[in-house]
């Protein structure tokens, strides 16, 4: 076996360009795999066939029914979930007295596995979208509110002296110097966030109702349509895809001082590194 | 300790600064330490008073006492011949500070960050960032209104912080060790500019440092502390007139104090 030295020889790949051959390596792969293999179209349906339910998938339809509906609910649970996130890490931050009183039961709470308290909300909240956006928030709410509390009290000790000695109003410190400070932390959990969110409102439609993207992988798996079924999901990916991408664009645009930092783990101090060109 | 009422003396009126018997004692683990003790001294409209000490000695201390970022255990400080109480600040516009870190925030561009003490008394936003263009072509930091502060040097944040500082005009500056991080020919460059800078904006100032020269070549007058508890061991008057030029140090006059200064510095080690 050859090991290709890329100083010496062989091609130079753009780097834009390597993502798409190793996606294209993966199908590739697949799609031999299942045609030489022999392996049933009802256990893992060739790529070309998934591509070709997802055309028919997209023309079926309600299939625009299916995909506002998952998108509503999850951008409304993850909407709640962010809005009462930062409220609340803010505040605990704020208060350490209130953090030492209220953060032990939202940890308790948050060990609980929340997949587990699906079929009670559907109880609580019925079969309509209602239930699935409550599902949503619950799981998008505790990466906002951890992360909004660490960034809230990471803020720089000498900027709040600084803040201090110019006699600032607790709304100027709030605006200028606590939300940007803690900005980088907040996309951070958002980013965790709405990938919990998609996750919510899925298994929301998984468990109870009769409309949604997780209703139609259901139904899809229930009519023996395996190729259908994995179209949904890819269109399921896409669209978490996106959101991500608007959440890592909002933090691109709102946080320019600030470089990338990978999901779920916030820096401890900005830093300007030479990622910025990823 | 004193407790003397908000009657202005006189002589108070000329005096922008005074601390009188002024003690720190921090409570810590292993017991109280005493950080500063028995700290008196004035300084009067347009002076430029050093305060000299090794680290560790409570000479920042003192700076943050009288910023109000600290309490004092004991003793008085009159800002403007005002008393200083416990819930009471010096009020923010006859204060401008200048920490041992520029303190920038990173996400306003330089002008904004100099026009921030505007911002926070609602100044409208051209008024603000007018009076900012104007100081940091003071501090000599015109053409860097729009950058981001990483993208500037050690010595231009601090000559960004500098312009911060005295953006609301104030009459009390207090510089803690503000060129501490620069290296020696940043530094000498710096206090050249500090000093015509002063001559400019006029105000008293309390200059906090570990350099002798520094202390020197700024100070009207050089208080030098012992280490802890810090006490003033102390008090030289330095004879120059200003302008002053870096060729002054190199005189003999420069070079005799600095000598008894260090000779005194140095003592507290053996």
């Amino acid at each position: 076996m050859k090991l290709s030295n890329s100083r010496t020889g062989g091609l130079r790949v753009p780097r834009w360009a390597t993502p798409w051959l190793t996606v294209s390596a993966f199908l590739l792969t697949w799609s031999l795999y299942v045609r030489n293999a022999g392996v049933s179209p009802f256990v893992l349906p060739a790529p070309e066939a998934i591509a070709t339910a997802l055309i028919e998938l997209v023309q079926e339809r309600g299939f625009a029914n299916h995909v506002k509906v998952t998108l509503l609910e999850t951008l409304a649970g993850f909407g709640i979930a962010t809005i009462i996130g930062i409220a609340l890490g803010t505040a605990l931050a704020k208060s350490p007295g209130l953090e030492a009183a209220v953060k032990p039961l939202i940890v308790t709470l948050q060990v609980v596995p929340k997949v587990a308290l699906v079929p009670l909300l559907i109880l609580w909240f019925g079969f309509g979208p209602e239930s699935k956006i409550v599902i949503s928030a619950v799981l998008a709410f505790f990466p906002i509110f951890s992360n909004t509390l660490l960034g809230m009290k990471s803020v720089d000790r000498g900027q709040v002296e600084l803040f201090q000695v110019l006699g600032s109003k607790p709304v100027h410190r709030f605006m200028l110097l606590e939300l940007p400070s803690a900005g980088p932390y907040i996309l951070t959990g958002m980013e965790v966030g709405i990938v919990l969110a998609i996750i919510g409102a899925i298994v929301g439609e998984f468990v109870g109702g009769n409309v949604g993207l997780g209703y139609l992988a259901v139904a899809k798996l229930q009519e023996l349509k395996v190729a259908s079924l994995f179209a949904v999901i890819a269109v399921l990916a896409l669209i978490g895809l996106s959101l991500y991408a608007l959440i890592g664009f909002a933090r691109r645009a709102l946080i320019p001082w600030h470089s990338a930092m990978s999901p779920g783990a916030p820096a401890a101090r900005p830093t300007r590194g030479g990622s910025e060109a990823s | 300790m004193a407790t003397a009422g908000a009657a202005i003396s006189d002589d108070a009126r000329e005096l922008d600064l005074e601390l009188d018997d002024v003690g720190k004692t921090f409570a810590g683990p292993a017991g109280d330490v005493v950080a500063l003790s028995g700290i008196s001294l004035s300084a009067r409209r347009g002076e430029l008073i050093s305060v000299l000490g090794p680290s560790g000695c409570g000479k920042t201390t003192i700076l943050r006492l009288i910023a109000g970022l600290e309490a004092p255990t004991s003793g008085i400080i009159r800002v403007q011949g005002r008393a200083l109480q416990q819930d009471r600040r010096p009020e923010t516009s006859d204060l401008g500070v200048v920490f041992q870190e520029a303190r920038l925030l990173p996400w306003f561009d330089i002008e904004e960050n100099v026009a921030l003490p505007l911002r926070l008394r609602g100044v409208g936003r051209e008024q603000r960032l007018d009076k900012a263009r104007k100081l940091l072509t003071l501090v000599g930091l015109e053409g860097f209104e729009r950058v981001m502060p990483d993208h500037l040097s050690g010595g231009m944040k601090q000559r960004a912080a500098i312009a911060r500082a005295l953006i609301v005009e104030p009459r009390l500056l207090l510089l803690d060790e503000p060129f501490g991080a620069l290296d020696a020919m940043t530094r000498d460059l710096m206090n050249v500019e500090l000093q015509r800078i002063r001559q400019a904006m006029a105000c008293t100032t309390l200059l906090i440092t570990h350099s002798i020269a520094e202390a020197v070549f700024l100070g009207d007058r050089v208080l030098a502390m012992t280490p802890r508890p810090g006490r003033i061991a102390k008090v030289f008057d330095v004879p120059f007139p200003h302008p002053r030029d870096l060729d002054l140090q190199s005189t003999a006059e420069f070079q005799a104090l600095v000598k008894d200064l260090r000779r005194l510095m140095t003592g507290w080690h053996k």
